[in-house]
C-alpha cells in the first residue's frame, strides 16, 4: 500500500497575483473597406440589417465559419442637436434613439433634473463641450477583451472628398490626414470615470511631429474629437472631424433648385445610417489599440524540508529491493522529485504540478516549490 | 418573486461521450485535414495564416487572412503624406492600401509575477536552444509572443546514425577537442531521438495489452517480420532500440481524451491504389496489416497480410511503426537528402507530414541521373490516416416543474387588461409613507382563444411560458432557458421543462 504524506499549506505558503497580458491589435483600412468586394460595390465583409440601425464590420466575409466579429458601426444625435428636425431627415427617430441609447448607458444622467447626459468631448463632465452628433463604433470583445489599454489607441482617418478621401483638398497643417490618438490617457490618470467606465478622449495630432491638442496635466478641459471607453470598447467620433470636408458622402441632397453632394452634417441627416457608416469606413485608413486581460493567479510555496521526500513509493524506485539511484548501501537516501500534487482539505488530489526536469532531493537540501495556477 | 427549489432528482449530471471523426490525408508534402480546402485571402495564401496547408487546427483563428508584412506606422504615415513638408509626397490613398495587415500578437510587461510565454525558457535546457531566457529580460521590458498557434501530425524517422548506428536508441557522440580542434576524447553521451527514450517507459507499461509494445521482447515464437527485425541478439524477437522507428504524433486537440481503441486506419496509396492497410483489429493497440497488393515477383501472394507493423499509444496520440517489408515491388524516394531508392514500407509511412521530406530533397542528383530533381518518385505515394476520437462532456440536466396550481401568473405589464386613463398613478390606489395599495379592480387579460368569432370564450386563467431562471444557493441569477416558443400553461396542466447544459 502507497504510503502519501501530505503536507499542510499555512496561510504564508499562498499568495495572489494579478497579471495583466496585452495584445497588440492592428485593423488596417484594407480590413475595413474595399478588400473584400463582390460584383458591383457589394462588401462580403460588411453586413447590414433590415431594421437599419447599425452595420457590422468583419475581418473576412462574413459567410464563412473563419470570419471574425470586428466592430460594429451606428450614427446618432441627440434630440437638441442642430441636425435634428431636418426636412430632409432619414431615420431620424432611429438616430435619436441611438444616441440616446448610448447616452444613457455611458454617461448616465444628470443629477439636476434626470435628463440624459450628453456626451462631452473633455474630461470635466460639466455639460460644457457637448457632442451632440456622433459616430459610434463599438469594437467586438473578442479583440479589446477586458479592456482597451487606456493610452494606446491611434486612429488614422482621410479627410478629403469621397472621391479621393486622401487628396488635400482639405488644407490643414496635416493636409487631408487625420491621426487622433487618447493622448492624455495612461494606466493611472488622464481618463474620467463614468456609468459606463472610464472614458478617455482622442485629441487630433497637429504635424508630423507629434503635438496634439492637449496641453498637458492642466489640460482636462481642452476638447477633442471624439470619446473613447475602455472597458466597454466604445468610440464616439464627432462629426467635426470631417467639418471642413466638402463631400462627405457619394449621395446629395436637393439644395435649392439642383443637388449638392452632402458634407457630414446633411450625411447625418438625410443619409441613412448604413450610408454614413460607409462613407466613414472609406475613410478609416488605420486603427490601432493595445487590449489588456487580467490574469489571476494563485502562487503555492511547496516547501521541502531537508528531512522529508527522500524516498519514494514509485515503483521504478527499487531493483530487487535495492534503491536504483543509489551505488552504496550506507549513502544518504536519494529522490528525484517530478511531480507536486495540490490537495483539498478533504485529500482529494485537485491538481498536479509537473517539472520540466527532476530535482535531486536528499537530506542535505531543502526545496521550495513555487506552483502558480492561472484562472 | 417566488423561487421553485431543485428537488435531488431534478438535477442530474451525467457524462456525454462522442467519438468525432478525424482525418489526414498526406500528398506531396501537404497534409490535409478532413478533406478540407484551402480558403485563400486577399492577404495570406490560406486564411487561417497557418503555414503549409489545410492540415492544421488554428488555435485561436485570431489572425484571419493577414500577412507577416510591416506597414507604415501612423506617424510614417502623416509624414509621407504630409502635403506641407519639402519632401516627396506619397498619395495617402496609396500609403492606405500598403498599410500592411499585421499579426495581432501578445505581449507581456515583465514584473515580479515571473509569468511569461512558454516561448521564452526558464532554464538552459529545452529543445528549442535558440529561444530567449526569461532572466534575460529586465522588469519592465516586454516580452511578445505570436500568433497563429497551430496543431498539426508530426512524422519523426528514427533511423541509424551513421555507419555505426544501430537504430532509434542511437547515442550522439560528443568530443574533446585540442587547442588545434583535434579530437582528444570521444564518448557517447545525449539520445539521438529524445523523443524515443522519453516514451521507453510507457511502452513498456502498455506491454500488458501486448508484447509488441515491448521495448525489447521474447515473448512471441516466432518473429513477425524475420527480415526485418533479425538482429544479432538472438535472445529477443526485438529490440526497439536498435530498429528504425517511424513516429507519428497526433496532437490531442484532434481527438480529445484518447483515440478510440480499434478505429485507427492507415492506408498507403501508390499511383493511387491501395498497397497496405493497418488496422488495430484486435482492439489492443497492435497494428496489423489487413490488405497487401502482390508480393514482388508472386502474384497472388500478399506480403505482410496479418503481420504487427506497429502499435499505437491511444492515451498519447503516438503511432510508432516498425514494419520494413517492402508493400510492393516498386522503389522511391523517400528519405530526405538520400539517393537510394527506398521499397514502400511502413517505417516510410507519412512522408511529407511535417518532416522536412519533399519532392525538392528527395530527388538530389544521384550519379546516373540527368539533373537535380529528375526523380519524382516521391509524388507517387499518398498516404490516409483515420481514426476517431473520444470526447468527454460532462452535462447538467435539470427538470423545471411547473404544476397544476402553479406558475400561472405573471407580471408582465401585459398580463394584466388595459384600461383607458391608465396613467401610472392609476395603478396605484393609496400611496403615502405609511401604504402603498394597487387598485383593486385591474383585472387579467383574457387570452383564452374562442372557436367563434367575434365571441370572448370564458375566462381561465393562464400563461405563456416563454423563459426558465435558474438560480444558485445565494438567489443569483446563473442561467435563462429560452424556449423556441413560449408555450400554454392552462390552470390544471402540469409541465416539466428539461434543460440541459454542457459544462
Amino acid at each position: 500500500m502507497v504510503v502519501i504524506n501530505y503536507e499542510s499549506l499555512g496561510s504564508t505558503d499562498v499568495t495572489t497575483t494579478k497579471t495583466l497580458l496585452h495584445e497588440s491589435i492592428p485593423l488596417t483600412g484594407t480590413i475595413v473597406t474595399g478588400t473584400y468586394k463582390e460584383s458591383g460595390e457589394t462588401e462580403t465583409n460588411i453586413k447590414n440589417y433590415t431594421h437599419g440601425m447599425f452595420q457590422s464590420v468583419y475581418d473576412y466575409p462574413y459567410l464563412s465559419s473563419s470570419a471574425n466579429h470586428i466592430f460594429d458601426m451606428t450614427v446618432g444625435y441627440a434630440k437638441s442637436s442642430t441636425l435634428s428636425g431636418a426636412v430632409s431627415a432619414v431615420q431620424e427617430s432611429k438616430k435619436i434613439n441611438m444616441y440616446n441609447q448610448f447616452s444613457q448607458v455611458m454617461m448616465g444622467y444628470t443629477s439636476s433634473n434626470n435628463t440624459i447626459r450628453e456626451f462631452e468631448l473633455d474630461l470635466t463632465l460639466d455639460q460644457t463641450g457637448s457632442m451632440k452628433d456622433a459616430f459610434f463604433i463599438n469594437f467586438s470583445r473578442l479583440l479589446y477583451k477586458d479592456e482597451i489599454k487606456p493610452g494606446t489607441f491611434n486612429m488614422t482617418l482621410l479627410t478629403g472628398s469621397w472621391a479621393n478621401p486622401g487628396s488635400s483638398e482639405q488644407k490643414s497643417a496635416s493636409g487631408s490626414v487625420l491621426v487622433i490618438a487618447d493622448a492624455s490617457a495612461s494606466s493611472n490618470q488622464g481618463t474620467t470615470n463614468t456609468l459606463g467606465g472610464d472614458y478617455g478622449v482622442l485629441y487630433r495630432r497637429y504635424g508630423p511631429n507629434g503635438s496634439f491638442t492637449y496641453s498637458g496635466a492642466t489640460g482636462s478641459s481642452d476638447l477633442g474629437v471624439g470619446i473613447i471607453f475602455y472597458q466597454a470598447g466604445i468610440i464616439a467620433l464627432s462629426t467635426a472631424s470631417f467639418d471642413g470636408t466638402p463631400i462627405f458622402n457619394s449621395g446629395s441632397i436637393l439644395s435649392g433648385a439642383s443637388p449638392t453632394p452632402m458634407t457630414v452634417a446633411q450625411s447625418f441627416s438625410s443619409a441613412s445610417i448604413s450610408g454614413s457608416c460607409n462613407a466613414l469606413r472609406k475613410r478609416i485608413a488605420n486603427v490601432s489599440f493595445n487590449n489588456s486581460t487580467q490574469i489571476n493567479s494563485t502562487i503555492y510555496f511547496c516547501r521541502v524540508p531537508h528531512n522529508k521526500y527522500n524516498y519514494t513509493a514509485n515503483p521504478t524506485y527499487l531493483s530487487s529491493s535495492q534503491i536504483r539511484v543509489k551505488n552504496v548501501a550506507s549513502d544518504t537516501p536519494v529522490s528525484y522529485i517530478t511531480t507536486v500534487g495540490l490537495y483539498s482539505s478533504n485529500n482529494e488530489l485537485m491538481a498536479m504540478a509537473k517539472l520540466s526536469e527532476p530535482l535531486k532531493k536528499d537530506p542535505t537540501n531543502e526545496i521550495t516549490l513555487r506552483v502558480r495556477l492561472d484562472y | 418573486m417566488s423561487l421553485k427549489k431543485f428537488r435531488p432528482n431534478d438535477v442530474i449530471i451525467n457524462t456525454m461521450k462522442a467519438h468525432p471523426s478525424c482525418e489526414f490525408f498526406v500528398y506531396d508534402s501537404q497534409i490535409y485535414y478532413n478533406s478540407r480546402p484551402v480558403q485563400s485571402g486577399a492577404f495570406a495564401d490560406s486564411v487561417l495564416c497557418t503555414s503549409g496547408g489545410t492540415g492544421y487546427i488554428s488555435l485561436y483563428e485570431y489572425n484571419i487572412d493577414r500577412s507577416s508584412g510591416q506597414g507604415y506606422s501612423d506617424a510614417e504615415f502623416l509624414l509621407l503624406s504630409n502635403p506641407d513638408l519639402d519632401q516627396p509626397r506619397l498619395d495617402p490613398e496609396a500609403l492606405r492600401s500598403n498599410h500592411g495587415n499585421h499579426f495581432i500578437y501578445p505581449y507581456i510587461v515583465k514584473d515580479g509575477s515571473k509569468v511569461s510565454f512558454k516561448t521564452i525558457r526558464n532554464s538552459g535546457g529545452g529543445s528549442d536552444q535558440t529561444a530567449e531566457m526569461f532572466h534575460q529580460y529586465a522588469d519592465g521590458d516586454i516580452i511578445t509572443g505570436s500568433y497563429p498557434m497551430s496543431a498539426s501530425i508530426v512524422r519523426e524517422l528514427w533511423s541509424a546514425v551513421g555507419p555505426a548506428g544501430f537504430g532509434a536508441g542511437d547515442r550522439k557522440n560528443c568530443y574533446e577537442t585540442g587547442s588545434t580542434g583535434n579530437i582528444l576524447t570521444e564518448w557517447k553521451c545525449g539520445p539521438e531521438y529524445p523523443h524515443y527514450w522519453a516514451l521507453k517507459n510507457r511502452l513498456n507499461y502498455y506491454g500488458a495489452r501486448s508484447p509488441h509494445y515491448r521495448v525489447s521482447s521474447s515473448a512471441l515464437a516466432t518473429r513477425v517480420a524475420p527480415a526485418a527485425v533479425h538482429h544479432a541478439d538472438q535472445d529477443y524477437d526485438w529490440i526497439k532500440d536498435q530498429q528504425t522507428i517511424n513516429f507519428i504524433s497526433v496532437p490531442s486537440i484532434f481527438y480529445g481524451s484518447q483515440i478510440k481503441p480499434g478505429s485507427l486506419s492507415l492506408k498507403w496509396h501508390y499511383t493511387g491504389s491501395l498497397i497496405g492497410e493497418l488496422q488495430d483489429t484486435k482492439h489492443n493497440g497492435e497494428l496489423i496489416q489487413i490488405t497487401a497488393s502482390d508480393r514482388p515477383g508472386t502474384p497472388g501472394a500478399r506480403e505482410g497480410t496479418g503481420s504487427v507493423a506497429g502499435v499505437v499509444l491511444y492515451e498519447e496520440g503516438i503511432i510508432l511503426l516498425t514494419g520494413s517489408w517492402a508493400l510492393n515491388g516498386s522503389t522511391s524516394r523517400l528519405t530526405a537528402g538520400s539517393v537510394t531508392n527506398n521499397s514502400p514500407s511502413w517505417i516510410y509511412f507519412g512522408a511529407g507530414a511535417n518532416d522536412g521530406v519533399s519532392q525538392a530533397n528527395t530527388s538530389v542528383n544521384a550519379p546516373a541521373e540527368p539533373s537535380p530533381g529528375a526523380d519524382t518518385s516521391f509524388k507517387k505515394s499518398s498516404f490516409n490516416l483515420s481514426f476517431k476520437g473520444t470526447t468527454k462532456t460532462q452535462v447538467v440536466t435539470m427538470f423545471a416543474h411547473a404544476r397544476r396550481g402553479e406558475a400561472n401568473y405573471s407580471n408582465n405589464p401585459t398580463f394584466l387588461e388595459y384600461t383607458p386613463n391608465e396613467g401610472k398613478r392609476n395603478q396605484i390606489r393609496i400611496t403615502s409613507s405609511q401604504v402603498y395599495e394597487e387598485r383593486t379592480d385591474r383585472r387579467i387579460k383574457n387570452t383564452v382563444s374562442s372557436s367563434y368569432s367575434d365571441y370572448s370564450a370564458s375566462f381561465k386563467r393562464q400563461v405563456y411560458i416563454s423563459r426558465v431562471a435558474v438560480y444558485d444557493d445565494a438567489k443569483n441569477l446563473i442561467g435563462i432557458a429560452t424556449l423556441s416558443n413560449p408555450v400554454l400553461k392552462k390552470e390544471d396542466e402540469d409541465f416539466s421543462f428539461k434543460i440541459r447544459l454542457d459544462i
